[in-house]
């Protein structure tokens, strides 16, 4: 991984770098309850996310194509989404504190990322050659990177379902209703995975004359709306307790993560069309 | 306990109920399915088979009817479906689909593999009770859209709600009234004949044939253009090496290699490189000590550039395979040299050409019958017999004369003075041929033998007093040597010999490598490589195509470099330019078939599906039709802009954000 990091472009590594120092930052919030420290970790995640949008542009104009092709460049959208989502939850919802786990997500995610960095740069084969390449991979990407904050929204919410409440950054907000904007992220995560799903069945038609192939890869994805469709109506009926709730958005994120990079391990996986190569 | 409302009071049991429901639904599915197959194998037949289902789940439905007309509309019942969708679809991915009986009682023992098929969980998403749970859904969808009032407010619940019932009606028309096929096509060749699949499966269930035929015009592919970067690797003990790193070509930016001191830089760089040659002192002063002769060669469309070395017997003359014209070039005029000019009218005399391990040559007229003591050994050297075409009969194992063609001459040499005499053939056209006998011969003696037979025409290029010896059907002609002009072979308009450069002493010439074009087909990079303390090195790059020594070592390090492209070898597209003909061969239109871009034509989409890459003029042609496809886009639709509704643009919304927390 050091290896790859020494070939890699000035910009990624100041990318990486930022993200690093925003999560050191956010996690100094733990131990010095000092506003300094959560603002630092806020802006210096705004300009790691500044950094990565520019990786990703740079990306698309050496490739001359959109960077989502291979497992290394999804990562680093992920990265990107998963930060979007993140910010949008800082600025907008005003939910502290998660941003110190979701930082350190996507540090894990930038390192593996790097670990798969390629070497090469690919070139578009022409199954991908199609305008919806973008909106499909797009809304894909929005929607685990939402899920993916959804689920460490989740993950915090069950550790203090009370909030951080008397913590001296948090308390000048009200008390967070951690599972409430689980629910509002999931929402927007779920709008996001229900158009790629159903952009991705369009994509199978007009490529290989099939909307549905019963692939691993697509059933997966079935699976995984077919979760969140449940969570979404298990919260209408009142059933489960929020806590077990919460647990089904990580369950179902789970399950997101193992379609994304677990698919290689399917006894079915052979069949399949859709797994990232690797060499 | 109240199950009849979607929002008041409903406890897990409602799940409980819905579970069991649907747990024997899909059981008496499975079993009405085996009993399908039952009938249609044994003497009960396929009425009987179908009536027995039929019973099975008419049986399941009036025990259950009741709960089912209770629990259907509840959203319990819909989430519990799906959920055991969701399991049930995890459980086509997690057990190997379309497997042999054998493979799974191999990997689960007899009980579970003959369980798994009598369960069909060797093809799940064709099973009944795969498809029986999109009924339940199904029907729990309509029954839930049903019993909610069609109104403004409601808009979105329904479009979200009632999408997946679109949806699945589109696929139901697919399913019963589509097909999907391929059409194995030619270029140049007409086709009506679509190897159609199995519902909604990649496997060939039969033939069908359209009322038009498609004719496949054209089929192109390209490849991506070549990007050629530096790359650097990294050997392995007992792995192949490992590639770490590919460095676009930017001139003169340092590249240092991980884990060492060692950088580089690209100094120079030429897409597609050629050579030129400067002399490092004037022409005339140059001493002839190692006389070299540049000439481009173009014969029967292949050019290339050679180089003729005076001095080295073996690297000076080439022979031109197509009609045999033999080009040598001697910077000073030899015994046989003359003995071939001055050949005058008498028959062009031929040679056998003997260089020691000096490279000291000693040529003898190549007539039948000659005997020759190899100097300085004990062997004896006998021309038995010659041969004008020589050629090989594989069945009796032995060499004989073809006819007087003069295609493939050749002599025969008995080599004697040892334990057994050694039996060898020399080609003319064909100097470098060896095979285990010339070795055998070459290592008794020490010596290289070359024959030389200016049969049709030759070429005699002497440097000293830069002249040219037509040599054709016996008769010589002398002409100025001039460089630069294109000197043709008799009777071969497009096949020609130029002389580019002629220098007395190779050792006194630079090769300078020069830009033929921007393309970037023969690439060269001229790359710097340098450590503090040790002299920088200056090395050419070439790309390796299977050549070792192209590769650049970075010494003292596990690394090397290369100059390599992988772009050129994936495929930019595939186009297959068809015709539609009706029965007459009328060309009723034409469309041009591209992967992501399908022609449609009466009602059937073509797609580019298929290619053969040891037949580039095969085609795949995907053919489908989808009368349900449009109905499904809208379903797409529905569902979109339902669920987008329903989460941020409903007046009325669903409790969200009014719960209270608990334990607050």
């Amino acid at each position: 991984m050091i290896e790859q990091f020494f070939y890699s472009s000035l910009l990624l590594k100041a990318t990486f770098i930022t993200y690093l120092l925003a999560m050191v930052s956010y996690i100094m919030v733990f131990f010095n309850a000092k506003v300094v420290w959560q603002n630092a970790g806020k802006y210096l995640f705004t300009v790691a996310f500044a950094l990565c949008t520019i990786l990703i542009i740079d990306r698309w104009i050496e490739a001359g194509r959109p960077p989502f092709k291979s497992l290394y460049e999804s990562l680093i959208f992920a990265c990107w989404t998963v930060s979007l989502v993140n910010l949008f939850v800082e600025y907008k919802l005003k939910v502290r504190l998660l941003g110190s786990i979701t930082s350190v997500a996507v540090v894990v995610i930038f390192l593996y990322a790097l670990s798969n960095r390629d070497v090469e740069i690919i070139a578009l084969p022409p199954a991908l050659q199609t305008w919806l390449f973008i909106p499909h991979v797009v809304a894909y990407f929005l929607a685990y990177g939402a899920l993916f904050v959804g689920a460490l929204c989740a993950g915090l919410y069950i550790l203090l379902p009370q909030g951080l409440k008397g913590h001296r950054v948090i308390s000048d907000a009200q008390r967070i209703d951690l599972s409430h904007y689980t629910y509002s992220i999931t929402k927007f995560g779920y709008l996001f995975l229900t158009l790629g799903l159903l952009l991705g069945a369009w994509w199978g038609q007009t490529a290989w004359s099939n909307y549905w192939g019963w692939d691993p890869k697509e059933n997966w994805a079935l699976i995984t709306w077919l979760l969140f469709t449940a969570y979404l109506h298990f919260r209408n009926v009142k059933t489960l307790s929020e806590k077990q709730l919460a647990w089904m958005v990580i369950i179902g994120t789970g399950a997101i993560i193992f379609t994304y990079l677990g698919m290689e391990y399917l006894p079915t996986a052979e069949d399949s069309i859709h797994i990232y190569i690797q060499d | 306990m109240n199950n009849t409302s979607a929002d008041h009071g409903i406890t897990l049991r409602g799940f409980g109920d819905s579970s069991l429901i649907v747990a024997i639904a899909l059981i008496a599915a499975v079993v009405a399915e085996q009993a399908i197959r039952w009938g249609e194998s044994g003497s009960f037949g396929m009425m009987g088979g179908l009536l027995v289902s039929l019973l099975i789940v008419a049986a399941w439905f009036y025990t259950f009817f009741k709960p089912l007309k209770r629990l259907i509309g509840t959203p319990h019942f819909a989430v519990t479906s799906l959920l055991f969708l969701a399991g049930a679809t995890a459980l086509g991915t997690f057990v190997k689909q379309h497997a042999s009986a054998v493979y799974y009682q191999d990997t689960f023992g007899v009980f579970w593999g003959r369980m798994i098929e009598f369960s069909g969980l060797q093809d799940v998403f064709h099973s009944w009770w795969y498809i029986t749970l999109f009924l339940l859904l199904a029907g729990s969808l309509i029954v839930v859209s049903l019993t909610r009032k069609f109104t403004r407010a409601n808009l979105s619940f329904h479009l979200a709600h009632l999408s997946p019932i679109v949806i699945l009606f589109g696929v139901w028309l697919d399913f019963f009234y589509g097909m999907r096929g391929i059409m194995h096509m030619e270029v140049g060749e007409k086709n009506n004949v679509v190897h159609a699949f199995h519902r909604n499966t990649n496997y060939l269930s039969g033939e069908l044939e359209l009322d038009f035929s498609l004719r496949l015009d054209q089929f192109d592919s390209e490849k991506f253009d070549p990007d050629y970067k530096v790359q650097i690797w990294k050997t392995r003990e007992n792995k192949d090496p490992e590639i770490v790193a590919a460095v676009p070509v930017n001139l003169n930016r340092p590249q240092r290699v991980h884990s060492t001191d060692v950088s580089f830089r690209v100094v120079d760089y030429f897409p597609n490189y050629g050579w030129d040659y400067e002399a490092a002192v004037p022409l005339e002063e140059m001493e002839p000590k190692d006389p070299i002769l540049i000439a481009r060669v173009k014969s029967n469309q292949v050019e290339e550039t050679i180089q003729l070395r005076s001095n080295y017997a073996r690297y000076n003359s080439i022979v031109d395979p197509y009609d045999q014209s033999n080009i040598e070039f001697a910077w000073t005029m030899n015994d046989r040299h003359r003995a071939l000019i001055g050949g005058g009218e008498k028959i062009t005399p031929h040679f056998l050409r003997l260089i020691d391990s000096t490279g000291q040559e000693t040529a003898i007229e190549a007539t039948v019958g000659t005997r020759y003591k190899l100097p300085g050994t004990t062997s004896e050297i006998h021309l038995s017999r010659f041969y004008d075409n020589l050629v090989y009969n594989d069945e009796k194992g032995e060499y004989f004369d073809g006819d007087k063609s003069g295609q493939n001459p050749a002599i025969e040499v008995v080599l004697r003075g040892h334990e057994e005499p050694v039996k060898f053939y020399l080609f003319s056209n064909f100097s470098g041929h060896q095979s285990p006998e010339i070795a055998r011969a070459r290592m008794l003696t020490g010596f290289d033998f070359i024959y030389n037979y200016y049969s049709g025409q030759g070429m005699l290029i002497v440097g000293e007093d830069r002249s040219i010896y037509h040599i054709r059907n016996g008769s010589v002609e002398k002409d100025e040597l001039r460089i630069g002009y294109p000197y043709l072979f008799e009777g071969r308009l497009d096949a020609y010999f130029l002389v580019t450069h002629l220098f007395p002493d190779a050792a006194q010439v630079n090769s300078i490598p020069t830009n033929l074009s921007d393309d970037p087909v023969n690439p060269l990079a001229i790359v710097e490589v340098s450590s503090p303390g040790k002299e920088t090195l200056e090395e050419y790059l070439m790309p390796p195509r299977g050549n070792k020594d192209a590769l650049l070592k970075i010494e003292g390090h596990p690394y090397f470099l290369a100059l390599e492209s992988t772009r050129e070898q994936e495929t930019k597209f595939w186009k297959s330019h068809v015709s539609f003909l009706d029965k007459q061969d009328n060309v009723l239109n034409d469309g041009i078939i591209q992967v992501n871009q399908p022609v449609k034509f009466r009602g059937y989409r073509f797609y580019q599906t298929d290619f053969d890459p040891r037949r580039s003029n095969y085609s795949g042609i995907g053919v489908s039709r989808e009368p349900g496809l449009g109905i499904i886009y809208i379903g797409f639709g529905m569902m979109v802009i339902g669920v987008l509704m329903m989460f941020y643009f409903r007046e009325q919304s669903v409790n969200i954000g009014t719960r209270k927390m608990p334990g607050s």
